[in-house]
C-alpha cells in the first residue's frame, strides 16, 4: 500500500513517514502544496496524509485541485481544530480529519481504515476460503494456523485480497507496493507471488500471463 | 410594565390631557352657567325696579300703618295696580311666571302674588348668586331690593327649567370631553408606539447579537432622525466588535497552530522512537529534532507572553535612561556572525541619543528589526542601521536592499502571525510575532514605526521614539476612546 505524506514541518514529516514505513507502507513525501499535488496526480496512492497550512499553496487548494480528477482517500492532518474547520475539510472532499498533536498509532489506524473502506471492505478481517487476512495486525492465517509472510509478501496479499475478483496488473502492483525511492526489479513481483503460492496454496493466486494477478472469488 | 418608556410616556400624556380637557370644560360650563344666571338676575332685577317705581306713587311714609289696614291703602289708590310688567308676566315660552312680594318697613306684607308655598322671608334670605329653595322640587332664584320708605321688594321665579338646561349642557360637555380624551389617548399611544418601535428593533438586534452569531444589525430606515443616528452608531459598534472578535479568533487559531505543530513534532518523534529498540544515532536524531521543536515552542510562548503583557499595560514597566546608539551597537555585534553567514554586510551610523524606557524591550525591538533585515536579505546584501536625533525624537532607521515586501503584504506585516513567505520564515525560525512585538513596545514607549518597502528593492523601517529630555516625568494619560 502506498501513501503520500504532505507536510511542511520536517520533524513531523519524518516521523509520520518513518512510522508508516515501519508498518510496511510504501511512503512518498512532499514538503509543499505544489509538489504534493504533482505527486498525488502522478501516482495512484492508496491514501494521502495532508497538512493544511503549506507553502506554495495550501491543503485546501491541493484538495480542490485533486478532487477534480482523483478520488484518492485523503486524511487531513492539521492544527486547526474548530468544528467549522473539520466540517469544511470533510465537506470539501476529505475523508478523515485528525488534529495535531496526535498519536502515530491513531494515525496509522485511520490510514488502515481509509484504505480498507476505499475498497469497500468494512471489517478488518478478509476471509478468502480457508485463508483469513487480518489487516489490523497484518497477519495471515490458513486453516486456523498463522502463516509466516515477509512484509512485502503480506502487502502483496493484502493488495490482491482488497481487489479480489479483479485483475491486478503488474504495474498496479509496482505502484502500490514500492515507493518512489525503490529500484524495483521487474521479476521481483514474480518471486513474491511464487512464495505466496507456496505458503497459502497453489490456487490462492491466479496468474493471467501478460495481464497480471487475480484472487478468484 | 410600569418601567416601560411607552407606558410612562402614555401616563404623562394622559395626565396632562385629562387635566387640560377637564379644566377647559369646567371653565366652559361655569361660564355658561354664570351667563345664564346673570341673565335671569337682570330680568328679575328689572322687574323689581318696575315694582319699585310703581311703589313710589304711594304715600308710604304718611300712611299710618298701625291704624288702618293695608287693604285700604291699596283700595284708595286702585287705579294703580301693583303688579309685574306685562312683558315679564306673559312670557314667550311657558316659563313659570315670576312671583313677588312687597313688605313694609315694619314687616307687614303690602302685596304678594304667587309666592311659593311655605314661603318665609327668613328662609329666603338668599344671596343673588345662589338659588333659593323653598320646596323640595322647586329651584328658585330671587332678587330683593330696598324700595321707598324702607320697604322690601322681592322678585323671584322658578329656574328649574334653566338648571335642567344647564345640566343637559354639562352632559354634552362631559361627552365631548370624553371623546377628546379617548381620541387623544389613542393617538398618544399610537405615537408613543411608533416612536419607540425603532428602539424595540434595536434592542431585538442587540439581544440577538452574540459571540455565536454576529450577523444581526439594526435596519436603519431613516438616517436623519436621532434614533436613526443611534442605530447607525450601534451598527458601527457591532461592526467593530465583530472585527476585533474575528481578529481574536484568527489570533487564537494561528496561536494554536503555532503551538500545536512543535508539540506534534515532539509527540510523534517520541512515539516513533519508543516503538522499538533504536540505534543510538536514531535516538540522537530524535532528541535533536525534539530539542529544536521545544526551543521553538518556548520562544513562541515567550513571545506570546510578551505580547500579552504589552496588551495589558500601556506603559513600559521600567523608566531607565537608555543610550539607543549603544544598544544598537550591541545588537549589531550580536547579529554579525549570523550576517556573515548569510553574506550580508552590516553598517551603522550611530549618534548618541537617549530615550527613557525599558532597556531590554528597546533592545528587543532593535534586535527583532535587525534580524528581519538580515533574514529577508540576499547574499551580498546590505543593512544600514542609523540612530539620529531629529527634532524632539530619536530616529532609528533600518535600511536594507533585501527581498522587500510586496504591497499587498505590507499592510499586514505587523499583524500577529502574519508571514509573507511561510516557507522562508520557517527556515529562519521566525514565529511571525517579531514585528507585532516591536510595534507594541514602540507604542508603549510613546513612539511610532513606519515600514516602507518595494519588492526586490528592499525595506526601510523608521522608528521614532521621544527624546529623553522631551519626555515629561509623568506622562499625561491619553483619554481613552471607549468606542
Amino acid at each position: 500500500m502506498r501513501v503520500l505524506v504532505v507536510e511542511d514541518e520536517p520533524g513531523l514529516r519524518d516521523a509520520v513517514a518513518m512510522s508508516l514505513r515501519e508498518e510496511h507502507y510504501a511512503v512518498d513525501e512532499a514538503a509543499d502544496g505544489r509538489t504534493g499535488l504533482q505527486k498525488a496526480r502522478q501516482w495512484s496512492y492508496d491514501a494521502i496524509v495532508l497538512d493544511l497550512m503549506l507553502p506554495e499553496f495550501d491543503g485546501w487548494e491541493l484538495l480542490a485541485q485533486l478532487r477534480k480528477t482523483h478520488a484518492t482517500p485523503v486524511l487531513i492532518l492539521t492544527a486547526r481544530d474548530t468544528v467549522e474547520d473539520r466540517v469544511r475539510g470533510l465537506d470539501r472532499g476529505a475523508d478523515d480529519y485528525l488534529c495535531k498533536p496526535f498519536s502515530l498509532s491513531e494515525l496509522s489506524a485511520r490510514v488502515r481504515a481509509l484504505i480498507r473502506r476505499s475498497h469497500g471492505q468494512a471489517k478488518a478481517e478478509i476471509v478468502i476460503g480457508s485463508v483469513v487476512i487480518n489487516t489490523a495486525n497484518r497477519t495471515v492465517e490458513k486453516e486456523g494456523r498463522p502463516v509466516d509472510l515477509t512484509a512485502r509478501e503480506y502487502t502483496l496479499v493484502e493488495l490482491l485480497a482488497l481487489n479480489r475478483g479483479e485483475l491486478v496488473s503488474r504495474s498496479t502492483v509496482y505502484d502500490h507496493v514500492f515507493d518512489e525511492n525503490e529500484d524495483s526489479l521487474s521479476n521481483l513481483v514474480d518471486v513474491h507471488i511464487y512464495n505466496i503460492r507456496k505458503k497459502l496454496g497453489k490456487n490462492f493466486v491466479t496468474t493471467r500471463r501478460g495481464h497480471g494477478y487475480i484472487i478468484e472469488t | 410594565m410600569t418601567q416601560s418608556i411607552a407606558w410612562r410616556l402614555q401616563m404623562w400624556h394622559a395626565a396632562i390631557l385629562v387635566s387640560v380637557v377637564v379644566g377647559l370644560c369646567t371653565a366652559w360650563f361655569l361660564q355658561a352657567r354664570r351667563a345664564r344666571l346673570n341673565e335671569i338676575d337682570a330680568e328679575l332685577t328689572s322687574a323689581a325696579r318696575v315694582l319699585d317705581g310703581s311703589l313710589r306713587g304711594f304715600d308710604l311714609r304718611g300712611f299710618d300703618t298701625t291704624e288702618r289696614p293695608i287693604s285700604e291703602l291699596l283700595a284708595a289708590d286702585d287705579h294703580l295696580r301693583l303688579s309685574l310688567p306685562r312683558e315679564l308676566a306673559d312670557r314667550r315660552d311657558n316659563q313659570p311666571e315670576p312671583y313677588f312680594g312687597i313688605w313694609l318697613e315694619d314687616g307687614r306684607e303690602l302685596k304678594s302674588e304667587r309666592l311659593p308655598e311655605r314661603f318665609s322671608l327668613e328662609s329666603s334670605e338668599t344671596q343673588l348668586e345662589a338659588p333659593a329653595r323653598h320646596g323640595p322640587n322647586a329651584i328658585l332664584r330671587e332678587v330683593r331690593i330696598v324700595g321707598p320708605a324702607g320697604s322690601l321688594i322681592l322678585v323671584g321665579r322658578d329656574i328649574g327649567r334653566e338648571i335642567a338646561e344647564l345640566n343637559r349642557l354639562a352632559m354634552r360637555i362631559a361627552a365631548f370631553a370624553m371623546l377628546i380624551l379617548a381620541a387623544g389617548l389613542c393617538g398618544g399611544w399610537w405615537l408613543a408606539r411608533s416612536v419607540l418601535r425603532p428602539i424595540a428593533a434595536m434592542s431585538d438586534a442587540a439581544s440577538r447579537f452574540s459571540a455565536a452569531d454576529m450577523s444581526p444589525r439594526i435596519n436603519v430606515v431613516e438616517t436623519e432622525s436621532e434614533l436613526g443616528q443611534l442605530a447607525t452608531i450601534l451598527n458601527e459598534a457591532f461592526d467593530r466588535v465583530e472585527r476585533s472578535f474575528d481578529q481574536q479568533r484568527q489570533f487564537a487559531a494561528d496561536a494554536s497552530h503555532e503551538l500545536r505543530t512543535p508539540l506534534a513534532v515532539i509527540q510523534s518523534q517520541i512515539e516513533l522512537a519508543l516503538k522499538r529498540e533504536r540505534t543510538s544515532e536514531e535516538y540522537v536524531k530524535t532528541l535533536t529534532t525534539c530539542s529544536s521543536a521545544s526551543k521553538r515552542l518556548s520562544d513562541l510562548v515567550e513571545s506570546l507572553l510578551t505580547l500579552a503583557r504589552l496588551d495589558f499595560s500601556s506603559q513600559p514597566t521600567e523608566h531607565t535612561s537608555i543610550r539607543v546608539d549603544l544598544v544598537a551597537a550591541r545588537c549589531i555585534d550580536l547579529m554579525r556572525p549570523v550576517a556573515q553567514q548569510a553574506e550580508v554586510n552590516l553598517r551603522s551610523e550611530l549618534v548618541p541619543a537617549i530615550v527613557v524606557g525599558d532597556p531590554k524591550q528597546i533592545e528587543r525591538v532593535i534586535f527583532n528589526l535587525l534580524k528581519n533585515s538580515v533574514a529577508y536579505n540576499r547574499p551580498h546584501g546590505e543593512v544600514l542601521l542609523s540612530v539620529a536625533v531629529v527634532g524632539p525624537s530619536v530616529e532609528l532607521i533600518l535600511q536594507d536592499n533585501g527581498i522587500g515586501i510586496s504591497e499587498s503584504d505590507l499592510a499586514h506585516v505587523a499583524e500577529r502571525f502574519y508571514r509573507a513567505d511561510k516557507a522562508r520564515s520557517r527556515v529562519h525560525g521566525g514565529s511571525g510575532l517579531g514585528l507585532s512585538i516591536a510595534q507594541g513596545i514602540i507604542a508603549n514607549h510613546g513612539g511610532t514605526m513606519q515600514i516602507a518597502s518595494k519588492l526586490d528593492r528592499g525595506t526601510t523601517v523608521t522608528v521614532h521614539l521621544p527624546l529623553a529630555s522631551n519626555r515629561p516625568r509623568d506622562p499625561v494619560k491619553e483619554p481613552v476612546d471607549l468606542i
